[in-house]
C-alpha cells in the first residue's frame, strides 16, 4: 500500500507534468536516486492515475427511499446526542398513508416515528407508528408483528390503549391505535417524584390493565414509563402491547431525552435473553413503581451492556435511602417485584395489586421482608462492607479460640488478655470506619475521595494491629501475619478498580516497611534478602492484579461500545 | 466492590455541558443537524413527487444550506466551509448506513461469511464499493486529512473542484492537486482490495 507522505505526493505529481514516457522514466530515476520502494510506490500510484479514468468523478445518487428511512442520526451513534432546535416539523404535513392522513408527528423513536392521524372513513383521530423501514428484517419478523398486532388488537381494557389497524405502505409498516390526549408517565416522572400513595394508585391501575391482557395470553415485554400514557384525568393507559419489543428497542432514545435506550425495566431473565412471560411484566411493574417513588429506574449505566450487567448482576438501591418518606411496606412490595428470581416475585400482577391495595388500605402486606432475605441482599448490595465485616468477625472469633487455648495452658493469662482485648478493639474501630466510609459512599456517590480512602486506610488498620500484636506478645511469629498483607491486596480486586488495588498496594508496602524497621533490625539483619523478597513479592503482585483488573475494566468497555 | 453507579453519573449532563462551552468542535454539533435536515427534505421530495426516487446529492446539499443558514434561529456556524464539510460528512455516514444494510440484508445478516465480493469500480451506487471506499478513506485520512476532505465534498457533497476550493479556502491548483493524487491512492488501494 502506497504511503501518502509528502515526498511521494510531489514526486507524483512533478511526475504527472511530464507527458512524454520515458522522460517521465528518466525523471523518476533522478528523483527517486536509488529507493526502489519510493520509486514503486509513485509508480503504481502513475499507473492507477492512469487507470482510474472516470472513477469518483460521479456522484452516487440517493435514493431517496432509502434516505427519508434512514435511521435518525442519534441511532447511528447512540452516546452523543445534541439538542435539536424546533424546526417546523408539520410543514410536510398532512400527507396520506392509506387510510390515514398525518397531521402532526408527536413521538419520534429510534425505530419509529409516532403521528396524530385522522382516519378518513371513520373521520376519528388515531395515533399512528409509521416503522422505519428494515427494522422488521425478514419475513418471519414481519409475520409475527401481524400476528402480535391482532392479538393485541382484541384486547379491551380502560387502562390499554387499543391497537387498530396493522398494515403496510409503500413499504413501511405501520399500526394505528387510540390517540390518547395527555402526558407519557415518564414525561410525569421527569418532573418529579410522585406522593408514595399517588405512585401506588398509579401502580395498581397499571397493574390490573396489565393482569387482563396476561388473561389473554398477553405479555407486554416493554413496560417502561414511557409507555404508560396519563391521559387527560390522569388515568393510566399502556400502549405497544405485544409490539413494543419487536418493533421499538428503544423508545426512550428520544421521549425522554436520555443518550441511550437502556434496559433500565428490563428484568434479569430478559437481560440474559432468556424465554420471559408474565413474571417479566410484574418485575416491569416494580420497576415502574420505583421510578414513580425515587425518580429513577431501579438500575442505570451509562452504556447499554453496564446497564445490563448491573440488572443482571447488583441489587437496586433500597427506595428508602433515597428517601425516607417513602412507607417502609410500600418499598417491600418494589422490592418483591425486583426480585432477581422470578419466582420469588409476586406470581401474578393481581397479587401485586392486591398487595397495593392493602397497603391502600392501611392493611398488612404479604411482601414482609424476613432478616435471612435482608442479610443475604445487603451483602449483594454492599459487598466490600459486608466482606470487612465477615472477615472482622471471623478474626475475632480466632482470637477469642486462640485465647482459650491459652487459657487452657495456663500461658501468660493477663498478659495475653490485654493484648487480645486491644486486638478486638483495633478491629472494631476498623469495622466502624469501614461503615462509615460505606454510608458516606451511598450519599456522595464520590468517584475517588472516598473509595481512596477506603483502600489507603484498610493497610493502615493492619499495620497498627500488627504492629499492637508485635508490641505485646514480643517473640510472637509476627513474620507469618505479614502474609495478611498479600490478603488485603487480594481482595482489594473486588473493588474492581486499578487505582484502588495500586493504592492499596502502596500502602500495604509502606506498613510492611515500617513493620520491618521496628521488628526485624536485629533477628534478620543476617538476611536483608530475605526482607526484600517478601516486599517485592508484594509489589508484584499488586502490580499484576492492577494489570488484571485494569485489563477487565478495558474488556467491559470495549464490549459495550 | 464499590456501587459502580459511580462512575455512571452525571454523564449526560456532561455532555451536553462541554457542547454548550464550546469544547467540542462545531461540526461536530453541525452533523446531526445537517443529517437530520437531509433527511426531512428527502421525505419532503417523497411527498411531493413521489415518482422520483432519487437525486444528485449535491442538489440536496445545496438545498439544506439554504434552508438552515437562512433560518432565524442564530447560526451556529459561520462559514460555509463547515457547513459543507459536515453536510459531506452527513452524506457520506447515509450513504455507508445504507450499503451497509443493503449488504447485510443481502447476505441474510449473515456477517461472519467472509465478504469475497468484488468491487465494482463503474457503479458508485454499488454498496461493496461505497464501503470499501469509507475504509479506504478513512485510512487516507490519517495520513493526509486534507485530502480525504476534498474527497468527501467531492464525491459525496458532488461539489465542484472550484467550489471545494471556496469551501476550503484554499487555491483551485491545490484543490486539483490533492484531487488527482486522491483519486490515484485510493483507486490503487481498492485494486489491491480486489486483488486479495
Amino acid at each position: 500500500m502506497p504511503k501518502a507522505n509528502a515526498n511521494v505526493k510531489d514526486i507524483f505529481h512533478a511526475a504527472l507534468e511530464i507527458a512524454a514516457a520515458d522522460e517521465r522514466s528518466n525523471f523518476l530515476d533522478q528523483a527517486c536516486s536509488d529507493d526502489t520502494k519510493l520509486r514503486a510506490q509513485v509508480a503504481v500510484l502513475l499507473e492507477s492515475y492512469k487507470q482510474a479514468g472516470n472513477f469518483l468523478e460521479q456522484c452516487p445518487e440517493m435514493l431517496l427511499v432509502d434516505l427519508s428511512a434512514t435511521t435518525d442520526y442519534a441511532a447511528t451513534r447512540p452516546p452523543r446526542r445534541i439538542e435539536r432546535p424546533n424546526f417546523p416539523v408539520d410543514e410536510l404535513l398532512p400527507r396520506q398513508v392509506s387510510d390515514y392522513e398525518l397531521l402532526e408527528k408527536i413521538a419520534h423513536g429510534g425505530m419509529g416515528v409516532v403521528y396524530r392521524a385522522r382516519q378518513i372513513s371513520l373521520n376519528r383521530i388515531v395515533a399512528i407508528k409509521m416503522i422505519l423501514s428494515g427494522q422488521l428484517a425478514g419475513q418471519d419478523e414481519v409475520k409475527r408483528f401481524y400476528i402480535e398486532a391482532e392479538a393485541a388488537g382484541k384486547l379491551d381494557h380502560a387502562g390499554i390503549v387499543s391497537v387498530f389497524d396493522v398494515g403496510c405502505f409503500e413499504e413501511q409498516h405501520y399500526y394505528s391505535m387510540a390517540f390518547v390526549d395527555g402526558k407519557s408517565l415518564a414525561a410525569r416522572i421527569k418532573e418529579g417524584v410522585m406522593a408514595p400513595r399517588e405512585a401506588a394508585m398509579l401502580a395498581k391501575k397499571i397493574a390490573d390493565a396489565i393482569q387482563a391482557a396476561h388473561d389473554q395470553g398477553i405479555v407486554h415485554r416493554d413496560l417502561k414509563p414511557g409507555n404508560v400514557l396519563l391521559d387527560s384525568r390522569g388515568e393510566p393507559r399502556i400502549t405497544d402491547f405485544g409490539l413494543a419489543k419487536r418493533v421499538e428497542g428503544d423508545s426512550n432514545l428520544t421521549t425522554t431525552g436520555m443518550v441511550l435506550g437502556t434496559p433500565s425495566y428490563m428484568p434479569p431473565e430478559q437481560a440474559a435473553g432468556k424465554e420471559i412471560d408474565a413474571a417479566a411484566d410484574v418485575y416491569s411493574l416494580g420497576a415502574i413503581l420505583y421510578a414513580m417513588l425515587t425518580g429513577r429506574p431501579p438500575f442505570e449505566g451509562k452504556s447499554q451492556l453496564e446497564t445490563l450487567m448491573r440488572v443482571l448482576q447488583e441489587e437496586p438501591t433500597i427506595p428508602r435511602q433515597l428517601d425516607r418518606n417513602i412507607p417502609k411496606d410500600l418499598e417491600a412490595i418494589c422490592l418483591k417485584c425486583l426480585e432477581k428470581n422470578a419466582a420469588d416475585r409476586y406470581l401474578t400482577a393481581t397479587d401485586l395489586s392486591e398487595d397495593l391495595q392493602r397497603f391502600l388500605a392501611g392493611e398488612p402486606i404479604r411482601a414482609r421482608n424476613d432478616w435471612r432475605r435482608r442479610i443475604r441482599k445487603w451483602t449483594i448490595r454492599e459487598p466490600v462492607l459486608a466482606a470487612h465485616l465477615a472477615v472482622t468477625m471471623v478474626l475475632v472469633a480466632i482470637l477469642a479460640f486462640n485465647y482459650w487455648i491459652w487459657q487452657e495452658n495456663g500461658i501468660g493469662k493477663e498478659y495475653n488478655f490485654r493484648l487480645l482485648l486491644g486486638t478486638i478493639r483495633i478491629l472494631l474501630g476498623w469495622a466502624l470506619v469501614v461503615m462509615i466510609f460505606q454510608k458516606a459512599q451511598n450519599v456522595f456517590q464520590t468517584k475517588s475521595v472516598i473509595p481512596f480512602s477506603w483502600a489507603a486506610i484498610n493497610p493502615i488498620f493492619m499495620t497498627i494491629a500488627l504492629r499492637w500484636n508485635g508490641r505485646i506478645g514480643e517473640g510472637e511469629p509476627l513474620a507469618w501475619l505479614m502474609s495478611l498483607y498479600f490478603l488485603l491486596i487480594v481482595t482489594s480486586c473486588f473493588f474492581r478498580r486499578a487505582e484502588l488495588v495500586v493504592i492499596t498496594t502502596i500502602f500495604s508496602l509502606c506498613g510492611y516497611g515500617v513493620l520491618v524497621n521496628l521488628y526485624f533490625e536485629e533477628s534478620v539483619q543476617h538476611y536483608p534478602s530475605y526482607l526484600v523478597i517478601f516486599g517485592f513479592n508484594l509489589a508484584v503482585v499488586g502490580f499484576l492484579l492492577g494489570l488484571l483488573t485494569l485489563r477487565m475494566k478495558r474488556l467491559a468497555e470495549q464490549n459495550s461500545t | 466492590m464499590f456501587p459502580s453507579i459511580l462512575a455512571s453519573m452525571n454523564d449526560v449532563t456532561s455532555i451536553l455541558k462541554a457542547i454548550q462551552q464550546g469544547e467540542q468542535a462545531a461540526s461536530e454539533q453541525l452533523l446531526p443537524l445537517v443529517y437530520d435536515e437531509l433527511r426531512r427534505l428527502a421525505q419532503a421530495r417523497m411527498a411531493h413527487e413521489p415518482s422520483e426516487h432519487t437525486m444528485q446529492p449535491t442538489a440536496l446539499v445545496h438545498e439544506a444550506y439554504i434552508r438552515l443558514v437562512d433560518t432565524k434561529n442564530p447560526q451556529t456556524w459561520n462559514s460555509k466551509g463547515h457547513f459543507f464539510a459536515a453536510a459531506a460528512n452527513a452524506m457520506r455516514r447515509i450513504l455507508i448506513e445504507n450499503a451497509r444494510q443493503k449488504k447485510s440484508l443481502r447476505r441474510g445478516g449473515d456477517r461472519r461469511r467472509v465478504d469475497v465480493e468484488k468491487i465494482d469500480f463503474e457503479d458508485p451506487n454499488d454498496a461493496t464499493f461505497l464501503t470499501a471506499l469509507d475504509a479506504s478513506l478513512e485510512q487516507l485520512a490519517e495520513e493526509s486529512p486534507i485530502v480525504a476532505q476534498v474527497v468527501n465534498l467531492r464525491f459525496f457533497a458532488g461539489l465542484s473542484i472550484e467550489q471545494a476550493s471556496e469551501v476550503l479556502d484554499i487555491s483551485v491548483r491545490t484543490v486539483n492537486r490533492h484531487w488527482s493524487f486522491a483519486k490515484a491512492w485510493l483507486y490503487s488501494r481498492l485494486v489491491d482490495m480486489n486483488d486479495n
